[in-house]
């Protein structure tokens, strides 16, 4: 059998370094089949020359590195646990959810333990490691840009949907990014691969219409213009007739003090409304005006009254000392759920109760109304004093 | 030659079966012996074998046995025990689908191409 001399050996190995071969162990396993293969060619007999020709070309094209990334990808630790760290987060993470979409319908507790921990889960390991064991299989640009597009897409839609369940801040922003980046570009490259592969073109563009509208459709969860802004505006320009009344009486009658404390108390109540609004804005600045009406969306009337004991004592106490005058003994329509003792006294507790379950706008109009209603009461009780 | 499909399918069964066969083998060795049992018909290429090699090796399948030759190291590769019983598995395995797949492409006939043959 032919053996290779220290130079031909030498050459062989300067081909392995330069082919890019930085294992070790590998290396020293492609020389020794290199050389073998060179031998054995040289046995025909062949010169060094062509038969290290006639071994590389075989050897997958010149490609060693390609052997290298092969061995590398096949028995790398990642690779091992990925299959199953992958499954098992999923099956958690669909579980977890599943589970979490349950309890929150039914209203039982752990609710936001279970969706926090499924989408947690969706998010950091399970769509990564999708994405590392999907790129290992990837070729081309536009394969690279499918899965790319698709992590980036779906952690960021899984991100606003966590977000928008808990109503955090900016909900609607990862969302809108989330399916801006599966309709812009994951969805354009899946459906070109498939019009590509497939046989029956239309049916592709069908499909791909089909889906790209279906998708296009979660934009309506996305910003809506009927913010809390727009409430607020709303509820200025529907309370215009209650204003004018407000003012008409006020032209025509000094309030008494108990009416101007009341007054005060309530442009303060309203105030902080508003202010909590405005602070809520970070909150509720995507979402729609629908859904602030809801009993449950009441997150400013929560922050600015509910929420504010100091707010409330002072409102207690302001329409206590309003119903306690003689002018306003008897009570009135819109005082009457605040005066249901005997002696006319109001605590902290009825005024939550009353503004318990309100929305926003319902909560604003309350107090112009209650505002207006002691103005026009007085003016009637003080018209009929002898 | 045959296609790359089926060998890729078959590669596993081969390394494992030819390991049975012989106490150890180095990389060479095994696509040498492959092209000559088969006149040629099936020849490994180094870029399939060696990844095959080493994710055998990670499962536990096979040992490893590093010997100096010289300037060079040899590296033998032998069935563990655990690989001999995937090895039995895989040939059992694989004598099945064979004639699962005769049996389908060619009905009525005789259990295996040999038999049918003679």
């Amino acid at each position: 059998m032919a053996e290779l001399n220290a130079t031909q050996e030498r050459l062989i190995a300067t081909c392995l370094k330069v082919s890019g071969i930085a294992d070790e162990g590998l290396h020293d396993e492609l020389f020794d089949h290199l050389c073998t293969a060179v031998e054995d060619e040289m046995k025909a007999p062949k010169g060094f020359e062509e038969a290290l020709g006639i071994a590389l070309e075989r050897f997958y094209a010149g490609e060693f590195r390609h052997v290298q990334e092969e061995v590398y990808a096949i028995v790398s630790p990642t690779h091992l646990n990925m299959k199953p760290i992958t499954f098992i987060a999923g099956v958690l993470c669909a579980l977890l959810l599943l589970f979490g979409m349950l309890f929150k319908v039914m209203h039982w507790p752990f609710t936001s333990l279970l969706i926090v921990l499924g989408g947690s889960l969706l998010v950091m390991p399970f769509l990564p490691l999708l994405l590392i064991h999907n790129l290992q299989k990837a070729e081309g640009a536009m394969v690279y840009g499918f899965h790319f597009s698709g992590y980036f897409g779906l952690t960021f839609f899984a991100l606003g949907a966590l977000f928008k369940v808990f109503h955090w801040p900016y909900a609607s922003a990862l969302l809108g990014i989330g399916v801006s980046i599966l309709l812009l570009f994951y969805l354009p490259i899946y459906f070109y691969q498939r019009y590509k592969q497939t046989g029956n073109k239309s049916v592709a563009i069908a499909t791909f219409m089909v889906t790209f509208s279906a998708l296009a459709l979660l934009y309506t969860l996305l910003p809506s213009d009927q913010t809390v802004g727009s409430a607020i505006y709303r509820w200025q320009h529907a309370d215009a007739a209650l204003s004018n009344s407000f003012a008409e009486i006020n032209a025509v009658h000094s309030p008494s003090e108990p009416l101007e404390a009341l007054y005060e108390s309530l442009d303060a109540a309203t105030a902080a409304l508003l202010l909590a609004a405005g602070h809520a804005e970070d909150d509720l600045r995507y979402t729609g005006l629908s859904q602030l009406e809801q009993p449950q969306s009441k997150l400013p009337v929560f922050k600015a009254l509910l929420n504010n004991q100091p707010q409330l004592e002072q409102l207690a106490t302001a329409v206590e000392a309003y119903q306690k005058h003689p002018l306003h003994r008897g009570g009135m329509r819109p005082l009457v759920e605040w005066s249901l003792t005997e002696d006319g006294s109001v605590s902290a507790h009825m005024v939550y109760e009353m503004f318990n379950g309100l929305t926003l706008v319902e909560a604003l109009q309350s107090l112009e109304l209650v505002k207006v209603e002691a103005a026009r009461y007085e003016l009637l009780t003080s018209s009929l004093a002898p | 030659m045959y296609s790359n499909e089926l060998i890729k399918g078959t590669l596993r069964t081969i390394i494992l079966s030819l390991l049975t066969a012989n106490d150890r083998m180095y990389g060479y060795e095994i696509t040498r012996h492959v092209k000559e049992a088969t006149s040629g018909k099936i020849q490994l290429t180094e870029g399939a074998l060696y990844p095959a090699l080493h994710k055998l090796e990670a499962e536990g399948l096979v040992r490893t046995e590093v010997v100096a030759n010289g300037k060079r190291s040899r590296k033998y590769y032998m069935l563990s025990a655990e690989g001999k019983s995937e090895a039995r598995e895989r040939i059992l395995e694989f004598n099945d689908f064979t004639t699962t797949i005769w049996r389908l492409i060619a009905p009525g006939a005789p259990s295996t191409l040999m038999s049918w043959l003679s």
